[in-house]
């Protein structure tokens, strides 16, 4: 009979909105924040034990990033004006743009899983499929909301999928997760010429990214295995996001009745 | 069965699964070792049927929290139905020897994760991170590291007494 009850509750939560049941993921995110930071932070300890010289600090990272915009910002305004397309463009791709910041509840960015838990939701006027900056570069994402939270899907991730280009190479490139914590670009022809450390530019997406941003820079590009016309490229990200605590969620067309969130 | 030293080891479980687990991944797939699921077998095979079957849904469920790109309610379903199976089952199977408990984590381990799976695609919810791979690496990983933190679980627990098989009954 205990059986027969707790199963029938199994089935009840199977089938319930998808909606419903995540708030029990959230919940245990939010009540379960300092145990869980805890256990990130574990493996950085390890890892950090020798800090390689010239490894840029998370500043120069910072500033590094966003020169990178504005350099991508600059060129495609030149393209606009050349090709005197008559659209009117924004001077500043994210002028009109709200950034909300949010704290990183929880993160897993070692796994397979390539995901954030922040403490944004859909009180705070974010929506499925935004942007999420982490410092300067776009990192994911948003998959799933309640009212106060909402889960980031890293590029990392194996279900990733995201449009990318590349300085001098004029094809639409998808960048898709490998799982750890990585990405892979295929289907890249090995005519064009793809160096180690290109910076990879994600795609803008009207009403999500109205200029492309950084996104990652190929780390190692070789022949794929199955097709050797064809590039195998990984590209890791621009940020070490295992150590941000924080990131901003672009919200490329607020609605002024937001309630909460400030612009930066 | 002790309920609040049981709800203790299924919060740290849950949490160590939740956030530590993925740094002793190995392999290109990121293959870690489920502790929920060591946590479950252990419990089948220790404690009575019904204390086996109310901790086989709720560390079923802790499992449904923490399993990201998984839908709720897979896992309740499959931990429970084979945590209940083995308990049964150890009263005509004494599992004792650690490659016993080894096997009995590798079977449970395949059973629960394939049924998870299928469970999934029964609700219609598209399952992420998923696949053959990851199920054998976390079956196998778990079989590997279960029986030894099945000793610290008899340690933790302190139920070692209650073990069932041939011979005079211990309690």
């Amino acid at each position: 009979m205990l059986f027969a009850w707790f199963t029938l509750g199994g089935l009840i939560l199977l089938f319930s909105p998808q909606a419903v049941t995540s708030r029990f993921q959230f919940a245990f995110a939010r009540l379960f924040r300092w145990p869980l930071s805890v256990g990130r932070q574990m493996p950085l300890s390890v890892k950090t034990e020798l800090p390689i010289e010239n490894e840029p600090g998370r500043k120069e990272i910072q500033y590094q990033n966003y020169i990178v915009n504005l350099e991508e910002e600059l060129r495609q305004k030149n393209n606009a004006i050349q090709q005197l397309t008559g659209f009117r463009t924004r001077l500043r791709g994210l002028e009109g743009a709200k950034l909300v910041p949010a704290d990183i509840i929880t993160a897993s960015v070692e796994g397979r899983r390539g995901e954030l838990i922040i403490n944004r939701g859909s009180d705070d006027g974010l929506m499925k499929d935004l942007f999420v900056l982490g410092d300067n570069s776009v990192i994911g994402t948003i998959t799933e909301l309640a009212a106060r939270t909402a889960k980031v899907r890293l590029f990392s991730d194996a279900s990733s999928v995201v449009q990318v280009n590349m300085a001098g190479i004029e094809i639409n490139m998808l960048m898709q997760g490998d799982g750890g914590n990585a990405a892979k670009i295929k289907m890249v022809p090995v005519k064009h010429k793809i160096k180690i450390g290109e910076t990879v530019m994600v795609r803008k997406k009207a009403g999500y990214l109205d200029i492309a941003m950084i996104g990652g820079a190929v780390q190692q590009c070789k022949r794929d295995d199955k097709n050797p016309a064809l590039w195998d490229i990984t590209v890791k990200p621009v940020c070490d996001i295992a150590r941000l605590n924080n990131v901003a969620v672009i919200i490329m067309n607020p609605a002024e009745n937001v309630k909460t969130g400030s612009r930066r | 069965m002790r309920w609040p030293r049981f709800a203790v080891v299924v919060l740290v479980t849950t949490l160590l699964q939740a956030s530590w687990v993925d740094t002793i991944a190995v392999t290109r797939l990121n293959v870690a070792p489920d502790l929920l699921l060591i946590v479950m077998v252990f419990l089948a095979i220790r404690c009575d049927v019904t204390e086996a079957i109310i901790s086989s849904f709720a560390l079923g469920f802790a499992a449904d929290i923490v399993a990201s790109g998984f839908p709720m309610g897979p896992r309740i379903i499959s931990f429970g139905l084979f945590g209940t199976a083995l308990a049964y089952m150890h009263r005509v199977i004494t599992i004792r020897k650690m490659p016993h408990e080894a096997l009995a984590i590798l079977v449970i381990g395949f059973c629960a994760g394939g049924l998870a799976y299928l469970l999934a695609l029964l609700a219609g919810r598209p399952v992420e991170h998923w696949g053959f791979g990851v199920l054998a690496g976390t079956s196998i990983y778990s079989a590997i590291a279960g029986p030894f933190l099945f000793l610290l679980l008899d340690w933790t627990m302190r139920i070692k007494s209650r073990r069932r098989g041939p011979g005079p009954p211990t309690r």
